[in-house]
């Protein structure tokens, strides 16, 4: 697959990925959703080229009788199932050419089934991130001060919100914007004062808005620790806290109470609570703002359909199913992504409700999986 | 929805106040989605029930004969099997409910298992097992033994927590409780929790005295609750078929004094040579497909062995694939719930997207069966209902290979299309392994009623013996 339709991988894909990060940007000028044609095209040329050059892509539509001639509708693209990136490098092309490797948590599978994802190209996440991240979290502002509660990028860390955070903080972020690594809530037991109490000190005397960004446990941990440091900041008005991952990783955590905690101690409203919903297997993002149910809103190269889970017909506004995300951003991976997450379509919006189940065994059926993992 | 008017709640819970009426009631819901509601018992109510249906049990002893038990139960189950009873046709469309199967599956799934629930099939178990049927009513002389007599009887309670997987299974549990004379205390499964009710009520009709000897209701598994303590703790004996949850919770509350009886997970296989003919084909289809590949019997994993060329492989995928399809429309609806969508899906998008081991997929996309297929040995599979998960096998000894995955864990094996010499190796195999069963492919998922469960005995395990020596012997 060196070439597609006469024309190098790479230059295929840099022409077309090109052409969607001038979209993306020019979106960001003049945000307004796109026609279904525009949407559809777009996401159609991206199939054409993945089903030409990403070799296991191309393997799976094939087995399930799909090809560029009969898909002619962007709803018709087919997915890959998240566990599809989990079993093979899915590129456009050689995965030697990737820019980004990233590797899933492992949240639905366990850490020995990590998915990855390869980027051919981290321009076309960058230019699918800053344009939204600006108009749901810096309210069109060029600059904010950001503080960042996540460790920086690291290749060896491979985690795509790292490199998200670190892009928005390059691009975004105002002087006085940066990281913190410790834990809020062990320098807190340590009797130490939090990390970060300087940026939001800095911040309230300067009276400039601050962005802070993190993982919803992070920020909870992070707050426990200011919390029992008896700090109390009332940040400046547009100040903003945006959390990502829910309660992944932590039973018993709510958001709710422990984002509405964070913002009752830094003296700000709900409404400057921004929910960020992203996957590793996507490079574009959907924002919510506030607490309580969050209806997730994203950029117009970014769809989700809401499917049944059995037949994967699109269910209803309003009723759950299974979401199927068609992001054009993913142009160098595949667009259309089926995942394990459960969710209903809210107008425009899209409401997560979490993952789906696992399959209760039926029975006294056995699983020899669970054998040869005993074995291993 | 399930007709309340027709079907009865799922729970026999004799020894209640004729005025009993449950202040808070459990809901549960079965693997196609139907809910089903019964009493939540307090802790006197729930040891009620169990000192009645232990006196009930000993009362019994005394009035009935185990030939009495034999066709009483075999004529209640026999209603169950008629769909022109009302219980006949309550179970159907219960069971229908409870699995999402079509009306004509369902009717197929009583009417195969009540072959097995006839007197005469009953009482040639207890032969089998335990020589005659009488020693469950009196010593009987032992005849290799001159002076010497025997009898056996099972404990006065016994607890079953019965598994849902195989409709039907769970009556014929509590029917072999009865025969040995014990009183029975059911945990009834939440994936199919009428059948044993309806059992109940027939047997109550042809013999109330009978039908007071046993009990049965549901609790949730992760919840127990006071009731699943105290029938425990009343039980002579626990007896628990299952999945591995299942079985690890029992075995965690059940006190060491109690002995526990587990028929726990195993998963079937299947061998096929290249000789395997079309009816084959389709018998190994339709063992997969019966009772959604629940059971332990049920064959998952599935050898191909011997095959000369890809081509040949091919053939007989493409042939196994046909004889699916077939099955399914056969069957009509079928059943798969949300979470195993995901996981099926998952399962298909490793062998679709991999081009190592020569993965296949096949299957349609309601995902009504799947076919995973590796040109080489594997022993990897999970339970999802009709996914087969295929390995090309060159010589039989590459599945001795797997010994430590599959020994002590296959319950049923078929063989069809092999050649003399290496149906032998397959049988002596299948021997070392600890199969239970070797049987052709179409005949796996419906054992006889006198198989040997997880290679043991059915009737043998419940009861105690009692030797009366008169005489001296050598």
């Amino acid at each position: 697959m060196d070439e597609t339709r006469g024309t190098p991988v790479s230059e295929a894909h840099a022409a077309l990925a090109a052409q969607f990060e001038a979209a993306f940007a020019a979106w960001e000028a003049d945000p307004r959703a796109w026609p279904d044609d525009v949407f559809a095209t777009r996401a159609l040329d991206a199939f054409r080229l993945q089903f030409e050059a990403n070799r296991p892509y191309h393997r799976y539509c094939r087995a399930i009788g799909r090809t560029p001639d009969d898909v002619v509708t962007w709803r018709a693209i087919p997915p890959a199932p998240t566990a599809a990136f989990r079993a093979v490098e899915l590129i456009v092309g050689d995965p030697a050419d990737a820019e980004l490797r990233f590797r899933t948590s492992g949240t639905t599978a366990g850490p020995a089934a990590r998915g990855t994802h390869l980027v051919r190209r981290s321009e076309t996440y960058r230019a699918s991130l800053i344009g939204p991240f600006r108009h749901a979290v810096l309210d069109g502002r060029r600059r904010a001060r950001i503080l960042v509660l996540h460790p920086p990028f690291a290749p060896s860390r491979d985690s795509s919100l790292a490199w998200m955070l670190d892009a928005a903080l390059e691009d975004l972020g105002a002087p006085g914007s940066g990281h913190i690594e410790a834990s809020g809530r062990e320098a807190g037991a340590a009797g130490r004062m939090p990390a970060g109490l300087d940026a939001l000190e800095a911040a309230a005397a300067a009276g400039e808005p601050l962005v802070i960004l993190g993982t919803t446990l992070a920020l909870t941990d992070w707050y426990e620790g200011l919390s029992a440091a008896g700090v109390r900041v009332e940040l400046p008005h547009g100040s903003r806290v945006l959390d990502t991952g829910g309660a992944k990783g932590r039973a018993g955590l709510e958001r709710d109470a422990a984002i509405g905690a964070l913002l009752d101690g830094l003296g700000l409203p709900e409404h400057a609570a921004v929910n960020e919903f992203g996957m590793t297997e996507l490079l574009s993002q959907r924002y919510a703002g506030g607490l309580g149910r969050l209806a997730l809103r994203g950029p117009p190269w970014l769809r989700t359909r809401v499917l049944d889970p059995v037949s994967l017909e699109e269910r209803p506004e309003g009723e759950e199913g299974i979401l199927c995300h068609y992001d054009l951003a993913n142009v160098g991976s595949v667009v259309a992504v089926l995942t394990e997450d459960r969710g209903r379509a809210v107008g425009d919006a899209v409401e997560w409700l979490g993952r789906t189940p696992g399959a209760t065994p039926r029975g006294c059926s056995l699983a020899t999986a669970e054998l040869l993992e005993a074995q291993a | 929805m399930i007709d309340t008017d027709r079907i009865p709640g799922p729970e026999w819970l004799p020894g209640l106040p004729a005025d009993f009426d449950p202040e808070n009631r459990l809901d549960g819901r079965t693997v196609a989605g139907a809910m089903f509601w019964v009493p939540q018992l307090t802790d006197a109510e729930a040891i009620m029930v169990a000192d009645a249906v232990r006196s009930a049990a000993l009362a019994a002893r005394r009035t009935h004969r185990a030939a009495d038990v034999v066709v009483a139960a075999g004529r209640a189950a026999a209603r169950l099997a008629d769909p022109s009873d009302p219980y006949g046709g309550a179970a159907r469309e219960a069971l229908q409910a409870a699995s999402g199967c079509s009306r004509s599956a369902a009717a197929e799934l009583i009417e195969r298992n009540a072959a097995g629930w006839t007197g005469p099939v009953l009482s040639r178990l207890v032969r089998s097992e335990l020589g005659e049927l009488a020693v469950l009513d009196e010593p009987r002389p032992d005849l290799d033994r001159p002076g010497r007599r025997r009898r056996a009887v099972g404990p006065p309670v016994l607890h079953l927590v019965l598994a849902g997987n195989v409709p039907g299974v769970a009556v014929s549990a509590v029917i072999r409780a009865l025969i040995v004379r014990s009183g029975v205390l059911c945990k009834l499964p939440s994936a199919e929790p009428w059948l044993v009710g309806l059992f109940a009520r027939a047997l109550n009709e042809e013999n109330p005295a009978l039908a007071a000897t046993m009990a049965a209701t549901w609790w949730p598994a992760d919840v127990p609750g006071p009731i699943a303590h105290e029938w425990t703790k009343r039980a002579g004996k626990v007896v628990v078929y299952g999945g591995p949850e299942a079985v690890r919770g029992i075995r965690s509350r059940t006190p060491p004094s109690i002995p526990l009886v587990e028929y726990g997970p195993r998963v079937g296989a299947a061998i096929m040579g290249p000789d395997s003919t079309d009816a084959e084909l389709h018998g190994l289809a339709r063992d997969a497909c019966a009772y959604d590949q629940a059971g332990c019997v049920s064959p998952r994993l599935v050898y191909v062995l011997g095959m000369k060329s890809e081509a040949e492989v091919r053939s007989l995928l493409d042939r196994l694939v046909v004889a699916l399809g077939d099955e399914i429309t056969r069957l009509g609806d079928v059943f798969t719930s949300d979470g195993e969508a995901v996981q099926i899906r998952a399962a298909r998008a490793r062998y679709q997207f991999e081009e190592t081991d020569g993965a296949l997929a096949f299957g349609p996309a309601d995902l009504a069966w799947t076919l995973l297929y590796r040109s080489r040995p594997g022993a990897y599979s999970e339970p999802l209902p009709r996914v087969l998960w295929v390995y090309a096998i060159d010589r039989l000894e590459e599945l001795g290979r797997l010994r430590g995955v599959l020994e002590g864990r296959l319950q049923a094996l078929g063989i069809a299309g092999v050649s003399e010499a290496d149906r032998r190796l397959a049988e002596e195999l299948a021997v070392e392994l600890g199969v239970s069963r070797v049987t052709p492919p179409g005949t796996m998922a419906w054992p006889p009623t006198d198989w040997r469960h997880d290679g043991r005995m059915q009737l043998l395990p419940l009861v105690r013996w009692t030797d009366l020596e008169t005489a001296k012997h050598d």
